[in-house]
């Protein structure tokens, strides 16, 4: 069973994406914040994580730059999740290595499971 | 018998007559040089002039209160507006290239100021002469914190708005896709898809009203990039695809528009452009076809989407373009199945941005309409 890890803080979002990835039979994990997203790495290793940007404590960039920076965690790919449809934040995530932005208003949930499908099976060539 | 004026004054007498005349024009003088004071200080703007040296010469009340400073020698308030602005610098830069100068930001403490340098230049018998530079410093703290709040305003409603509609939309997507053996009442399923349909449109208003807001204030930076119109076109064939297939209506990529030559654009925007078009010639046509096809020359692509749909009247040709229009529509007839009526608007916005132009080629009433949007040819 594939594992994602999902750090996002709204529950009307984790929530969904929760029941969207077990439904899709993968392990989920969830981190309210990055600093906690961090902690968790420590004991669970995802095959992707599904990464907020505004989140208080640590935000999504912040624990993109930590995660790339430490070589236990650098290869794991990140989707950076966001609602704010602003460029800048779409060029500083690739900047910082995410493989790639999903704006979450734009997508269903069949959008999202298929971008994490795609991604897992290109990591696993 | 007095004797004629100025034949006979003492000497004594010309000396009072000239001490008074002395007299007045200092009164006259100094009244004048004090009305300039009273002038410059009671500007809401400060004000700093200097000589060529360049060395302070006046300030106002209102610079020495902005500033803070009592005193004003260059030094103290070049020293001051540091790392904001280097203002010897820059006075002697305008004063050497004769040109005035204005920074927008400089940040001086909590204030934000606005400074303005420019060269004074007197004429002196025919020949024109520098005789130092006149600063004008405006506080414009209140303005930009404005500014600010309106951006921050629009990101966080961008914000806050989105993540309950992802929710809605989401959990009523996986409702209808994992639940669906649940829900046998067939009206239960309706109201889901409903929900779902509700939101989607909901997010297509808050986007439509965001871009609108974003462009109209110049905040949408393009990010031009050279592609072909065709590639573009083809993914939105393939999104809509399915949306116009269902009710009989094709669509068509002509090869005249695979065939143009690439363009230098914002692609995503474009995208946008060719979306709204198509999107709208949809709603528009029962039955028939949608074609995009392409016209270039040396500097441009022209792009045009052609419909067999409903067409307009000239009247209501007119109307198209504008801000929430749909054309023919009163407010209280508008079909809000069909959208915010700002799809045109912001197409407008975006290709104007771009460099190029968008517009009705025809419509007739009954047979469909063409129109069309051109883009600078990318350069090799």
């Amino acid at each position: 069973m594939q594992k994602v890890l999902l750090v996002e803080d709204d529950p009307l979002v984790y929530r969904l994406y929760q029941k969207l990835f077990k439904l899709e039979n993968f392990e989920i994990e969830t981190a309210e914040n990055g600093q906690i997203g961090l902690d968790k790495l420590k004991t669970f290793h995802p095959d992707i994580i599904l990464l907020d940007v505004m989140m208080k404590t640590m935000n999504g960039l912040d624990m993109l730059t930590k995660l790339k920076a430490d070589k236990a965690t650098a290869d794991i790919p990140v989707v950076v999740l966001t609602n704010v449809a602003d460029m800048r934040i779409t060029q500083l995530a690739s900047e910082h290595g995410a493989v790639t932005v999903l704006i979450k208003s734009q997508s269903e949930p069949a959008d999202v499971v298929g971008m994490v499908k795609g991604v897992l099976a290109k990591a696993a060539q | 018998m007095s004797e004629p004026a100025g034949q006979t004054v003492s000497l004594e007498d010309r000396v009072k007559q000239l001490e008074e005349t002395v007299k007045l024009r200092t009164e006259q003088l100094m009244s004048s040089t004090s009305n300039a004071y009273s002038f410059l200080d009671s500007l809401h703007m400060g004000f700093i002039m200097c000589d060529v040296n360049p060395e302070v010469v006046v300030t106002n009340d209102s610079v020495q209160k902005m500033l803070g400073l009592g005193q004003y020698s260059l030094n103290m308030i070049d020293g001051a507006l540091k790392p904001g602005l280097e203002l010897r610098q820059e006075i002697i830069k305008s004063l050497g290239s004769n040109t005035s100068k204005e920074f927008d930001e400089v940040t001086y403490g909590k204030q934000i100021l606005r400074v303005f340098i420019a060269p004074m230049v007197n004429e002196v018998k025919g020949q024109k002469q520098q005789i130092g530079a006149v600063i004008l410093v405006e506080d414009v703290t209140e303005q930009k914190v404005l500014e600010r709040a309106k951006d921050e305003f629009f990101f966080i409603a961008s914000h806050e708005l989105r993540t309950p509609l992802t929710a809605i939309r989401g959990n009523s997507s996986l409702i209808k896709t994992y639940y669906a053996d649940s829900l046998k009442n067939q009206d239960m399923a309706e109201m889901v898809d409903d929900i779902h349909s509700s939101a989607v449109r909901l997010i297509e208003i808050v986007n439509d009203f965001l871009d609108v807001s974003a462009l109209e204030q110049g905040k949408i930076q393009m990010r031009p990039e050279n592609f072909a119109l065709a590639d573009v076109a083809g993914e939105v064939l393939r999104e809509l695809g399915s949306v116009t297939e269902a009710k009989g209506v094709k669509l068509v990529l002509d090869p005249s528009l695979t065939a143009a030559p690439p363009v230098y654009a914002d692609r995503q925007r474009m995208k946008q452009v060719i979306y709204n078009l198509v999107g709208n010639a949809n709603k528009f046509t029962e039955n028939g076809s949608i074609t995009l096809s392409a016209k270039s020359d040396d500097a441009t692509v022209e792009c045009l989407v052609t419909d067999t749909g409903a067409g307009m009247s000239e009247e209501n040709q007119r109307l198209l373009f504008r801000k929430f229009q749909q054309a023919g529509d009163s407010l209280l007839t508008r079909d809000a199945t069909k959208g915010t009526g700002l799809g045109l608007y912001i197409s407008k916005l975006i290709v104007e941005k771009t460099g190029g132009r968008i517009g009705l080629v025809r419509s007739e009433p009954g047979k469909g309409s063409t129109f069309v949007f051109s883009v600078p040819r990318a350069t090799v």
